[in-house]
């Protein structure tokens, strides 16, 4: 009886304990405004005119602060490095419950959003960002979806168990190495990071020297599935919404055949769900390697020549509504 | 399913809620689902193998009397059994090893999990059998059992069989003693494997990965890191399995005993994987020594070489490994016939000073002989040992301090090595092993009369629970959970 006792005793200080330092990284976790998703979720009763949703090929490829320049309208990159469409839903959900607002959103759609997540990006849903919110209904949604029922749950209901699996992130600072630092070099206004980088020769050479890829183009369940969710909440909180392709490099988009299909599918979705589709493949900038700093990534000077290009067409675009 | 996964865990717990509901007298019953259940997630159809190995061994030990007077017949039974593990493992390096691409067709595709485990306690179990050193098991679902039991059929130990069905056929309960142990255990393993093996492990590899760019200092501190994420890796393992099993009112085998406390090679092969070492020693080695006890000291030599490079060959089906083993029997034989005039050299010395030249010198063996398990080919042995020579112990030392006392810059070519080293002092996963390092020497188990407070404070069951309840926090806290890795030994 005195073991048991003495068992249920050491239970309890241990929940208890583990409690406390649940709550220690969930506080943690809220202040680290330095890792994109979190600055997002962390926007309270801002009113946005423009919104430009995304993965990397916004987060680094739009600047967000020569929009509201040029248009003289409010704007913020709401675009995160790897994420996919699943991730996006949720990173916007989360900013509209907090009393944000937007006019207009711009969702980024390509070949590699359309695809399986799972297949298509490395990291999809970045989990480790949002263990804080498993309470919400979206954030438990893509749990589930992204680790099953049994992780969610067990995350969810075992304190620090969550925080436990992630602990390369959950660092303790006073023996965390003085060099690391945790700056991802962000624009803390605008949202946007520009990259002043050359693409390199080995890559351009690698690129040149690729197969045709001659799949042919299906949009994958569960990414539309998100993306009609996205659509269905810009129209619950009456946001314009509407979808754009980013430039890719020419020499390498060309190498895929199902191209013409995939932006023909993007067409008639947007023209469905009465959005407008803005495909920027054409620009003569794609051509240019020097605007570039991987095959699918702008660099810095390709940015400043893109972005006036992107501010016109959600002029005219404004324009035409009106 | 291994150990440290999340998905073990929840199998292990649901299995044991399943083993509590069994009768005493049936528990081994819920054992058996449970084994089979793990095997077949981990290997699928492959859990033939081990059915087909069982009825071999089972049938033969039925007709042991017959095969008693036949030493012939009993020897290829014997080989019938090897052969699987011939096949499965080394199959794939003989085709390519001899140019037999005509035989690619036959090659293995997958080996089934501890193809060399259940092997090695079937060959144990008929020989016992046959030598009256245990009673025949006339139940072949309980020698099944033995064969696959789940908590030892990764990486062993290697269970002898009386110790093993004697515990089956035994009813088993629950007792709060075994599932306190049984806890202990697992988390002690848990924290030597993720906070400890693995985080040695993001130490180490950076080096042995580029050898080019860590020629010198940073492979030699590699080397000399290396058998210690083995150790812990491994015995992590162990405890686990241990522990597991003790929960389920099973005992199995230490596998260590203070390993890296020896002074010879040879004490070391009594505290290193005992399970294996005395299996080899008891079917293997003795064997020999009877059949050879006519060549003297030759005889010995013959015995060593030949179980050592059986040993070394276990590991994998690559001439390091032959090499590795040929060298511990080499090393063993000559430890073994110098051990009287190092007992009169020790008489005229200090035995401090003794004992100090001992771990030295085994230190640096081992970490030699380790290299083989780390490299496993011998042109890769001899790519690490050679950057390990390129060491300019002169030039570094005196650019080291020209670099902290005068400020000169470090030479480019040297910045690799200077960065490794740095890295390896002022590091994250150094600072969390030096904490993990010095907690668990508070926890081990010491019989020394300089932890005597220790003991005490230990024998405290708030002191003890407390020390449970922060291990588990250093676990969760500083191990390695997010990509997991595989245990070290699960390949052999």
């Amino acid at each position: 009886m005195i073991k048991i006792k003495g068992v249920l005793i050491s239970i309890l200080i241990s929940c208890l304990l583990f409690y406390c330092l649940d709550c220690y990284w969930s506080n943690w976790l809220e202040k680290q405004d330095s890792e994109k998703q979190i600055w997002i979720m962390d926007k309270k009763k801002q009113h946005y005119n423009i919104a430009f949703l995304g993965a990397s090929r916004v987060f680094t490829c739009i600047d967000v602060s020569l929009v509201e320049k040029i248009l003289k309208e409010k704007a913020i990159n709401l675009g995160c490095d790897g994420a996919s469409v699943m991730e996006n839903y949720v990173v916007l959900s989360q900013f509209l419950k907090h009393e944000n607002k937007i006019d207009k959103l711009y969702l980024q759609l390509d070949n590699t959003a359309l695809s399986d997540m799972k297949k298509a990006l490395s990291y999809p849903f970045h989990d480790y960002l949002f263990l804080n919110k498993l309470k919400e209904d979206e954030v438990k949604e893509a749990f589930i979806e992204d680790k099953g029922y049994l992780k969610y749950y067990f995350w969810r209901y075992i304190p620090l168990s969550k925080y436990a699996e992630f602990n390369h992130f959950y660092t303790l600072n006073f023996i965390k190495q003085k060099s690391q630092s945790n700056d991802s070099g962000f624009d803390k206004n605008s949202g946007s990071k520009l990259i002043a980088m050359d693409m390199p020769d080995s890559l351009i050479t690698k690129i040149k020297s690729g197969t045709f890829h001659n799949d042919s183009f299906t949009c994958d369940e569960k990414s539309k599935y998100y993306i009609d969710k996205i659509i269905e909440l810009c129209k619950s909180n009456n946001i314009e919404c509407n979808f754009f392709k980013m430039p890719i490099y020419n020499d390498s988009y060309i190498q895929f055949r199902s191209n013409n299909e995939m932006t023909s599918f993007l067409s008639k979705y947007a023209e469905k769900n009465s959005c407008r589709f803005i495909d920027f493949q054409s620009l003569a900038l794609a051509s240019n390697k020097n605007y570039f700093k991987d095959y699918s990534h702008l660099n810095a000077g390709g940015v400043k020549l893109f972005t006036p290009i992107l501010s016109d067409s959600i002029g005219k675009i404004s324009r035409h509504r009106e | 399913m291994l150990f440290n996964t999340f998905n073990f865990f929840v199998f292990f717990l649901v299995f044991f809620i399943c083993w509590l509901l069994f009768p005493a007298k049936f528990k081994w019953v819920s054992l058996l689902i449970g084994s089979v259940y793990f095997y077949c997630v981990a290997s699928s159809i492959l859990i033939l193998v081990p059915i087909i190995i069982c009825l071999i061994t089972y049938i033969c030990s039925l007709q042991i009397n017959r095969l008693k007077a036949n030493d012939i017949i009993f020897g290829s039974i014997i080989f019938i059994i090897v052969s699987f593990l011939l096949y499965y493992k080394y199959l794939n390096s003989f085709i390519d090893f001899a140019g037999l691409s005509a035989l690619s067709q036959f090659s293995v595709v997958a080996i089934p999990i501890g193809i060399s485990y259940f092997t090695f306690q079937a060959i144990g179990y008929l020989i016992d059998v046959k030598n009256n050193h245990i009673a025949l098991e006339r139940n072949i679902f309980k020698l099944f059992l033995y064969l696959i039991f789940f908590t030892k059929i990764i990486a062993g130990p290697v269970e002898r069989a009386d110790n093993f069905l004697s515990q089956i056929n035994q009813p088993a309960k629950f007792l709060y003693s075994n599932f306190s142990i049984g806890i202990k255990l697992i988390l002690v393993g848990l924290f030597k494997k993720v906070v400890l093996g693995d985080r040695l492990n993001l130490l180490i590899s950076p080096a042995f990965n580029d050898l080019a760019s860590n020629e010198g200092m940073p492979i030699i501190l590699a080397s000399f890191i290396f058998p210690l994420q083995l150790y812990m890796d491994f015995s992590g393992y162990t405890d686990m399995a241990r522990g597991f099993s003790k929960i389920l009112a099973i005992n199995l085998t230490e596998n260590f005993n203070s390993p890296f406390s020896s002074t010879t090679l040879t004490e070391f092969w009594r505290r290193w994987h005992i399970s294996l070492s005395s299996w080899f020693n008891e079917y293997v080695f003795k064997s020999l020594t009877i059949s050879t006890r006519n060549w003297n000291q030759f005889g010995l030599f013959i015995s060593l070489v030949i179980t050592f490079t059986i040993i070394g060959v276990w590991h994998g089906p690559t001439m390091g490994y032959l090499v590795y083993g040929v060298l511990i029997g080499l090393i063993v034989f000559l430890e073994t016939f110098s051990k009287k005039s190092r007992k009169k050299i020790a008489k005229k010395m200090n035995e401090k000073a003794i004992e100090m030249i001992g771990h030295a010198y085994f230190c640096l063996i081992i970490v030699f002989l380790f290299l083989f398990i780390k490299t496993e080919t011998l042109p890769r042995y001899a790519n690490v040992v050679k950057s390990m020579g390129k060491i300019e112990l002169v030039k570094d030392t005196k650019d080291t301090f020209n670099h902290f006392v005068h400020g000169h810059p470090f030479s480019t070519d040297k910045l690799n090595t200077y960065t490794y080293v740095g890295n390896l002092l002022d590091n994250y996963n150094t600072r969390v092993i030096l904490i993990a390092f010095l907690f668990l020497l508070l926890l081990n188990n010491s019989k020394s009369d300089k932890f005597n407070l220790l003991n005490r404070l230990k024998n405290n069951t708030l002191v003890r629970h407390s020390g449970y309840i922060v291990l588990l926090l250093l676990i969760m806290q500083f191990g390695l959970f997010h990509n997991t890795n595989e245990f070290l030994y699960f390949r052999f």
